[in-house]
C-alpha cells in the first residue's frame, strides 16, 4: 500500500516526476532554475547571517509580525489550492486512467491533493530553504522551525480550500463551482492588498487615525500569545510544543478535509461531464449578425466571458484598481501632484497587465487557428478582432478614470489616456508578435508562454507608466521612458520577426 | 430490447449488464440497457452518435456511477467491488490516455505499477507489446513527440500491459492510417484468438463486420438489436446485405 506498485510512494513519485518534467523539461528552464537557485542561495547566506545574530523569542511583537506574514501566505495558498482542487474535478485527462485502475480512489485523490498542498507551499519552502541550509552552521536551530511550520500552513490552507470546494460543489454544482472558485480565489488572493488599499477609501483624517492606531498596535500588540490563534506564529518561531501541535493539528485537519472532499469526488467529477451548458439559441443566432470584424470580435468576447480562467486573470487587476481609482473620483480632495503621479503610474501599469492577460487568452488560447486560417478572412482582420476584444476592458476602464480626472485636470486626463492607450496597445502587440495559438485547454494545463514577451512586457509597460507619471507631474523627463519604451518595442518587433521567420 | 439479451444471458458471461440506467440532467443517456458478452468473444457495440456507447463503457470502467442497474465482470459485481473488477478489465478511450512528458517505456512501467504487475513481468510484456506494435525503437522517446497513430498504439500497449481478461476499446481506429489500423486490428484478432474478451465501439462498420463474433446495436441508450451478422441480417430482413445495410435498417426502424 505504501511502497509497491500503485502504492502511496509510487503515486507520489509519479506526481513528482510529472511536475519536474513539466517545469524543468527544457535546457533553458533548467538553466533559469539553476541560476535562480544560485541567486537564492547567495541571498539566503546573507539572510541566514543576519538571522544568526539573534532570535526574537516569543515576544508579542515577533508573534504578531510572524502571524501577520503567515496569514498573508495563507490567503495566497488558499486561493491557489482552491482553484487546483476544483480544476481536478474537471480535468479528465490522467484522472480517467488513474480512476479506471484498481487503485482505491481515495488514494489517488489524496496524493493529488497532497501535491496541491505542496505546490502551494513550494515558493515559500524554496525561499525559506535557501536560508535554512545555512542556519545549522550558525547554530541557529530555532529558526529552522520555519520550514515545517510553512508546510503545515500549506496543509491547513489546503484543508480550508477542500472544505470550501466541497461546499461549493454541493451547493451550486460542478460547472458553476469552477467559475465561482476562480472568483473567490481572486478575491481571497487580493484580500490582503485590498485591506491595505482600503485606507485609500478613507478621508485624510481617518487615514491618520488608522495609521496611528496601527503604529500603537504594533508597538505593543494587545495579543494573548497563548491563544490558539497565534499557534502557527509560535510554531514558526521555534516553540517546540507549539510546533508539534501545529504540525500534528494541520495533518489531522487535512486528513478530515481530504475525507470530506474525496467522498464526493468521483460523483462530482462524473456530474461535471454530464452537466449540459444552458443554451439561449435565439439570442446567439441574432448576435452573430453583423460585419465580419464584428462577428470576430463578438466571438472573442464571448469566449473570453465563457473562460473561467479569464476571470482569475482579469479580476485581480480590477480589484486592485478600484481602491486606487476611488480617491481620484473624490471631488472634495485636491490632487497632490506626487500622489497623483504615483496613482497614474499604477493605473497605467495595471491596465497594461489587464490587457496583457486578456490578449494572452485571445491569442495563445485560440482553439481553432486552422479554421480561421482556412476561412475567407484576412489574417489581419482576425488579429485585429483579437486585439480589440483584448483591449476593450482596459480601454473602457481607462476612459472612465480619465473622464473623472478630466473634470479637475484636463491635461492630466488626456496624458493618462495617452499613456494607458500606449501601454494597452503594446501589451496586445507583444502577445500578437510572440505567441502562437496553443488552445485554451493546453493553456490551462501548461500556462507557459514566451519569456522574451513576458520580460519585454514588464519593461515596456513600466516605461509607459513612468512616462505617464512624469508627464502628469509636468516633467519633460517623461520623454525619456516614453522613447525608451518605444525603442524597446521596435527592438522586440525585430526580434519577433527573426524568431518566427521560419514560421511565416 | 430486453428479449435480445435475456435470450443469450449466461451465468458464465465475461460481462453482464443488467437494466443499466444513467441520466444526465434528467435525460437518459443509458436507458435500461441489458447486455451480455461471452468469454473469448469480440463484441462490437455500434450506434449513432450520442446513443450511449461511450457512457456505457465509462460506467463499466468505473468512471461513472449508474443511476440504476447491475454490472458483472467475470462474475464480479463491478458496482459493489469496483477494485476487483478493475483488476481484470482495461478501458481505452478514443483520446489516448498518455502522459506526454513520459517516454513510452516509462508510461507502460507506470501503468503496470497501477495494476500491480510485477516489475520483471511488466518489462517482458512491455517489450512484447512495443515490438508487436512497432514502437520498440521509440520506447525512449517522450509521448509528446508521437503522432496520433503512435499515441493510440502506445495507449493500446498500456491497456494490455496487465493482460486484462476484458478489454474495452472506444473507437480504437479513429484517426489511424491504414497501416497502423491494420496493426491494431491484427493485434485485436490475435488477442481474441488467444481467448481474450474484447468489446469495441466503432463507426467503421467494415471493421465490426470483419472482426466481430457478435454485434450489438445501441440506440437512445437501449440495445436495439444483437447477434452475429447473419442473425442481424435475418432480424433486419436484409439477407445478403452488408452490415451497413443491416445497421441502417435497424437504426431507422427503432422506435423513438
Amino acid at each position: 500500500m505504501i511502497v509497491g506498485g500503485g502504492g502511496v510512494l509510487f503515486l507520489a513519485r509519479h506526481e513528482l516526476r510529472l511536475v519536474l518534467r513539466r517545469n524543468l523539461g527544457s535546457a533553458f528552464a533548467r538553466i533559469i532554475f539553476a541560476a535562480s537557485g544560485v541567486a537564492l542561495l547567495v541571498g539566503g547566506y546573507f539572510v541566514a547571517k543576519l538571522m544568526a545574530i539573534g532570535h526574537p523569542g516569543g515576544s508579542a511583537i515577533a508573534i504578531a509580525a510572524v502571524g501577520a506574514i503567515m496569514a498573508l501566505f495563507s490567503t495566497f495558498m488558499i486561493a491557489q489550492s482552491l482553484v487546483a482542487a476544483t480544476n481536478a474535478v474537471h480535468e479528465r485527462s490522467d484522472l480517467d486512467l488513474l480512476l479506471s485502475s484498481p487503485l482505491p480512489p481515495w488514494r489517488i485523490i489524496s496524493i493529488r491533493m497532497i501535491s496541491v498542498a505542496l505546490k502551494s507551499a513550494s515558493l515559500y519552502v524554496i525561499m525559506a530553504g535557501a536560508v535554512c541550509v545555512y542556519l545549522p552552521f550558525y547554530g541557529a536551530w530555532r529558526w529552522m522551525a520555519i520550514l515545517p511550520a510553512i508546510l503545515a500552513l500549506s496543509l491547513a490552507s489546503t484543508s480550508i480550500s477542500l472544505v470550501l470546494a466541497s461546499y461549493l460543489l454541493n451547493a451550486i454544482g460542478p460547472r458553476r463551482t469552477r467559475q465561482i472558485a476562480q472568483v473567490v480565489s481572486a478575491i481571497i488572493a487580493a484580500a490582503f492588498l485590498l485591506a491595505v488599499q482600503s485606507v485609500n477609501l478613507l478621508s485624510t483624517r481617518q487615514e491618520v487615525a488608522v495609521a496611528e492606531r496601527m503604529q500603537a498596535w504594533f508597538a505593543s500588540p494587545p495579543i494573548n500569545p497563548t491563544s490558539p490563534l497565534w499557534l502557527p506564529a509560535r510554531a514558526a518561531l521555534g516553540e517546540p510544543e507549539a510546533l508539534a501541535m501545529w504540525v500534528g493539528g494541520s495533518i489531522l485537519i487535512f486528513a478530515i478535509a481530504l475525507r470530506v472532499f474525496a467522498q464526493r469526488f468521483v460523483a462530482d467529477a462524473a456530474a461535471a461531464i454530464g452537466e449540459a451548458p444552458r443554451r439561449r439559441l435565439d439570442r446567439r443566432v441574432r448576435r452573430m449578425e453583423g460585419g465580419l470584424r464584428n462577428i470576430l470580435i463578438r466571438k472573442e468576447l464571448r469566449l473570453i466571458a465563457r473562460n473561467p480562467g479569464l476571470l482569475g486573470v482579469s479580476l485581480l487587476p480590477l480589484i486592485y484598481l478600484a481602491p486606487i481609482a476611488i480617491p481620484l473620483l473624490r471631488s472634495e480632495q485636491s490632487f497632490e501632484i506626487a500622489a497623483f503621479s504615483t496613482q497614474a503610474f499604477i493605473i497605467v501599469q495595471l491596465l497594461a497587465i489587464l490587457a496583457d492577460g486578456v490578449a494572452r487568452i485571445t491569442i495563445l488560447g485560440e482553439d481553432a487557428p486552422d479554421l480561421l486560417a482556412t476561412a475567407p478572412v484576412a489574417s489581419e482582420t482576425a488579429t485585429d478582432a483579437k486585439v480589440i476584444a483584448a483591449s476593450l476592458s482596459g480601454v473602457l476602464i481607462a476612459t472612465a478614470i480619465a473622464a473623472a480626472v478630466f473634470a479637475e485636470r484636463p491635461w492630466s486626463g488626456i496624458l493618462l489616456t495617452i499613456g494607458a492607450t500606449f501601454a494597452i496597445a503594446c501589451a496586445c502587440l507583444l502577445q500578437v508578435w510572440f505567441h502562437r495559438p496553443i488552445g485554451r485547454k493546453l493553456m490551462r494545463t501548461q500556462p507557459g508562454g514566451s519569456l522574451v514577451a513576458a520580460t519585454g512586457f514588464w519593461f515596456v509597460s513600466f516605461g509607459f507608466a513612468a512616462a505617464t507619471a512624469l508627464a502628469v507631474a509636468g516633467s519633460a523627463f517623461a520623454l525619456i521612458p516614453f522613447l525608451a519604451a518605444i525603442g524597446l518595442m521596435a527592438l522586440l518587433r525585430r526580434l519577433a520577426v527573426w524568431m518566427f521567420k521560419d514560421m511565416a | 430490447m430486453n428479449g435480445v439479451s435475456e435470450a443469450s444471458r449466461d451465468n458464465d458471461a465475461a460481462l453482464s449488464v443488467d437494466h443499466l440506467v444513467k441520466r444526465f440532467a434528467g435525460k437518459a443517456a443509458v436507458d435500461n440497457l441489458d447486455l451480455v458478452v461471452r468469454p473469448g468473444e469480440l463484441y462490437s457495440l455500434l450506434g449513432p452518435n450520442g446513443a450511449g456507447k461511450t457512457t456505457t463503457l465509462r460506467i463499466i470502467a468505473g468512471l461513472l456511477e449508474p443511476d440504476a442497474g447491475r454490472i458483472e465482470v467475470f462474475g464480479i459485481d463491478a458496482l459493489a467491488s469496483p477494485i476487483r473488477a478493475k483488476r481484470i478489465l482495461s478501458w481505452l478511450p478514443d483520446e489516448p490516455l498518455l502522459y506526454d512528458k513520459l517516454t513510452a517505456w516509462e508510461h507502460l512501467e507506470f501503468v503496470a505499477g497501477l495494476w500491480g504487475v510485477k516489475r520483471r513481468v511488466a518489462q517482458q510484456r512491455a517489450e512484447e507489446l512495443l515490438r508487436a506494435l512497432d514502437l520498440w525503437d521509440h520506447r525512449n522517446e517522450r509521448c509528446e513527440t508521437f503522432s496520433r497513430g503512435m499515441k493510440q498504439k502506445a495507449a493500446l500497449a498500456a491497456a494490455l500491459i496487465h493482460d486484462p481478461k476484458l478489454l474495452m476499446l472506444d473507437e480504437p481506429l479513429t484517426g489511424l492510417d491504414a497501416a497502423i489500423a491494420r496493426e491494431v486490428k491484427d493485434l485485436l484478432q490475435a488477442r481474441a484468438r488467444a481467448g481474450g474478451t474484447i468489446i469495441l465501439t466503432t463507426h467503421i462498420l467494415e471493421v465490426a463486420e470483419r472482426l466481430s463474433d457478435r454485434i450489438g446495436i445501441i440506440q437512445r441508450g437501449r440495445l436495439a438489436a444483437e447477434g452475429t451478422l447473419e442473425e442481424l441480417r435475418e432480424r433486419a430482413g436484409a439477407q445478403g446485405g452488408t452490415l451497413e445495410d443491416v445497421y441502417l435498417r435497424i437504426v431507422n426502424e427503432a422506435p423513438a
